[in-house]
């Protein structure tokens, strides 16, 4: 048995896997859940994103990306059972090292965030005037390539800070798969 | 791109009642209950506006002037209320809903012109009781469905000429105003019929409660200014209170 696990192992990590480089796009799904005060008025929800740029090194991939996430507001009633997006439009940049079939990759991200409704107001999180911040992000995920070099899987997790909604912070899980031409 | 796209003008804007909360009782006859108040704030018309509206009597065959300038059609409307008992007595609460747009306001009262005689209208929506148990809460919802019909009562017996009590009794089989004697529109097409520019809600109960509502809107006219709008730029609801005619000597 650990002579198997150690022979996949060793393949897992044999150097010769080709690591494509150029344009790429992304899709992931996963859920974005707030911390802090504000958890306490907007639920965990699920979320998606696409990314697309350009890789101009096997290690480094500068792009652009769009998010959105869907959460019940639980704020004091009325109202109740509402629900909100969350949508994100920002640069995205990743620093990434392979190992054979696998990676592992830093990423961070900043733009602008928008929340869809007034519902948060009541609570303070967002205000009249006040339906769209700044954000910064940062995480991190491993990858694994598969046959066709061209594709890859993998899961993530990112922290992102929202200064304008009243420092919320927030953090999304998500598998993707990423193609690069 | 897709994100902007997805933020959709008929995103729901939560407005909250002014004041933001009464303490409910039980109402002598002849006094006025504390009201929760919810002004929908639309811009005033631009010439693109007007030239819809324009477009709207054109299609419906009524003068220009019979088109409001905010129409229902437009505009969905929901009221989200929140009754919350802090005493150690159960409580029962009857909701009471009145409303204006922007050519006349309901109010029961005008309709008790002899107090020994007249007998107040039901309201625009509500006046089921609702029990609310000793220390707890009860939360509910005036759909949008049921403030279309409040509109269409409203105009049927403001404009269309139907019989007051009769359009409140009863539920509208079309969004079209029918079945009017002696109104200044004979029939009102749906397209014609005017918003709710303001609702307001008024709870008796027989234990003080403390009473909370939102207005829900969802607006496809793209006028709608929730955020710190000027009230000079928008569109104010009537004060012309409507007046059953007096009956026939």
């Amino acid at each position: 048995m650990m002579r198997r696990l150690t022979t996949l192992l060793l393949l897992a990590l044999a150097p010769g896997v080709a690591v494509a480089r150029g344009i790429y796009s992304e899709a992931g799904l996963g859920a974005t859940m707030f911390l802090g005060p504000t958890a306490d008025h907007a639920a965990p929800g699920p979320a998606m994103a696409a990314r697309l740029g350009y890789a101009p090194t096997s290690w480094v991939s500068l792009g652009a990306r769009v998010a959105a996430s869907v959460h019940e507001a639980t704020v004091p009633p009325p109202p109740q059972g509402e629900l909100f997006q969350l949508y994100l439009l920002g640069t995205d940049v990743r620093f990434q090292t392979h190992f054979g079939w696998f990676g592992m990759f830093a990423e961070g991200s900043g733009g602008v965030a928008i929340v869809s409704t007034n519902v948060l107001d009541a609570v303070g999180v967002t205000s009249p005037t006040r339906h769209l911040s700044p954000y910064v992000s940062g995480g991190g995920g491993l990858e694994y390539r598969t046959d066709n070099p061209r594709f890859a899987i993998g899961i993530a997790g990112d922290w992102a800070l929202y200064p304008e909604f009243d420092a919320t912070q927030s953090i999304t899980a998500r598998i993707y798969l990423r193609y690069t031409r | 791109m897709i994100a902007v796209a997805s933020c959709s003008s008929s995103d729901p804007v939560y407005i909250q009642s002014v004041p933001p909360s009464i303490i409910t009782g039980e109402v002598a006859e002849g006094e006025t209950p504390p009201a929760l108040v919810m002004t929908v704030p639309m811009l005033l018309p631009t010439a693109d506006d007007e030239a819809e509206r324009m477009r709207v009597a054109t299609e419906t065959g009524l003068p220009i002037e019979a088109i409001p300038s905010v129409r229902r059609d437009q505009t969905d409307l929901e009221i989200a209320w929140h009754l919350e008992n802090p005493g150690e007595r159960a409580a029962t609460a009857r909701l009471a809903v009145a409303a204006a747009n922007e050519l006349y306001r309901f109010d029961p009262v005008a309709f008790v012109i002899d107090p020994e005689e007249d007998e107040e209208p039901p309201p625009l929506m509500g006046g089921r009781p609702v029990e609310v148990p000793a220390g707890g809460s009860v939360d509910g919802v005036f759909r949008e469905d049921e403030l279309i019909e409040a509109a269409q009562d409203l105009d049927a017996m403001s404009r269309g000429g139907v019989n007051p009590t009769r359009t409140l009794i009863t539920r509208w089989e079309t969004r079209d105003i029918t079945g009017g004697m002696d109104g200044l529109l004979p029939e009102i097409p749906s397209a014609a019929i005017p918003l709710l520019l303001e609702v307001s809600l008024t709870v008796e109960s027989s234990q003080p409660l403390t009473a909370t509502a939102y207005l829900r809107v969802r607006d496809r006219s793209e006028r709608l200014e929730a955020d710190a709008p000027n009230p000079g730029a928008l569109v104010p609801p009537s004060t012309t209170v409507y007046a059953p005619p007096a009956p026939a000597p």
